[in-house]
């Protein structure tokens, strides 16, 4: 074999195996990242709730819930929130898991609101003031949501667009 | 004046890492300049490569407001940097930390430097070492220039 069908060869052979490598990656989209906070206490998540009920995570001991950091701008916070709202009717006992929504961007409360009553979600909206909740649990982008365990530690921050399946599985009801 | 040399140049290394190494809060700063001086520190979760202070994205804006906050409720530098590290990780600073892990990234260029320059300096001597002195000629030498002498004569 001449030097130059070697060289053909081994980059034939390179290429070949970065197209599998490509083709056999999962979506970018939605995954679990790491983050500093997991496996430590939540930060606090207290305050109001857009409908008048009072929100406080700490309260909520006992039973997963989820923190889900959200606008109505933000494509993939839209396409997650017919799975969030499925999975908060498949788990409406006392102790199942909570789901608490973060409003992001303190222009887009009005539209939050909305946005709920039109397409559903009973569960809690709070205003995120100045991004502060937001900051205090190092979001980077939207949709991005925190999985707290029944003691009350960050389990899981997931960055992207959240799915039914996932949510069971990581809120341990399946 | 050879003798110094070495000394001389191990001396300025020290100095400049001392210098590099020097944290430049010692000196006494108000809170402004303290807020100002984090807010540079702090890296932008949003954007690439950029400060806190050098954005005006709604979570560098945030984190400005957190900085201010915690420097007013009396908060030291150190435990606001350790604050945003214990959220963003060890990429919320634009400089790496000196501790754990990362603090290989500034132990690495020193180490690299002692390495190379302890490297040098064998190289030299075995070299000065290996070298045949040229200052006094050999007999062989005198042999050849009194040949030539004499044949010229």
């Amino acid at each position: 074999m001449t030097r130059t069908r070697v060289v053909v060869s081994a980059v034939a052979l390179v290429v070949v195996a970065l197209l599998a490598v490509l083709a056999s990656r999962h979506g970018a989209s939605t995954e679990l990242t790491a983050s500093p906070l997991v496996g430590h206490p939540a930060p606090e998540v207290a305050g109001t709730a857009l409908d008048g009920r009072t929100v406080d995570l700490a309260s909520m001991r006992g039973r997963y819930v989820v923190v889900n950091f959200f606008a109505t701008w933000c494509a993939p916070c839209r396409q997650e929130h017919p799975e969030i709202a499925k999975f908060v009717a498949a788990h409406p006992g006392a102790d199942a898991p909570q789901v608490i929504a973060i409003a992001y961007d303190s222009n887009d409360v009005t539209n939050a609101k909305s946005y709920f009553a039109q397409n559903g979600g009973t569960w809690p909206i709070l205003a995120d003031k100045g991004s502060e909740v937001a900051v205090n649990y190092g979001v980077r982008g939207l949709p991005e949501s925190f999985i707290v365990d029944p003691q009350g530690n960050v389990s899981a921050r997931i960055t992207g667009a959240l799915t039914v399946d996932q949510l069971n599985s990581l809120t341990g009801v399946v | 004046m050879r003798k110094f040399a070495w000394p001389a140049v191990f001396t300025l290394l020290v100095l400049t890492l001392i210098v590099g190494f020097w944290p430049a809060e010692h000196a006494p700063r108000d809170n402004d300049q303290r807020i100002a001086h984090l807010a540079e520190q702090v890296r932008c979760p949003t954007c690439a490569g950029l400060s806190v202070a050098q954005s005006n994205a709604p979570l560098a804006v945030s984190a400005k407001d957190e900085i201010a906050q915690q420097v007013s409720a009396g908060r030291s530098d150190q435990q606001i940097r350790d604050y945003f590290v214990s959220r963003y990780g060890d990429s919320a600073l634009m400089t790496p930390s000196k501790h754990g892990a990362a603090g290989a990234v500034w132990l690495l260029p020193v180490v690299l430097g002692v390495v190379l320059l302890a490297g040098a300096t064998v190289a030299l001597r075995r070299w000065r070492a290996a070298r045949p002195d040229r200052k006094t000629p050999s007999d062989d030498d005198r042999q050849l220039v009194a040949d030539a002498l004499a044949g010229r004569s």
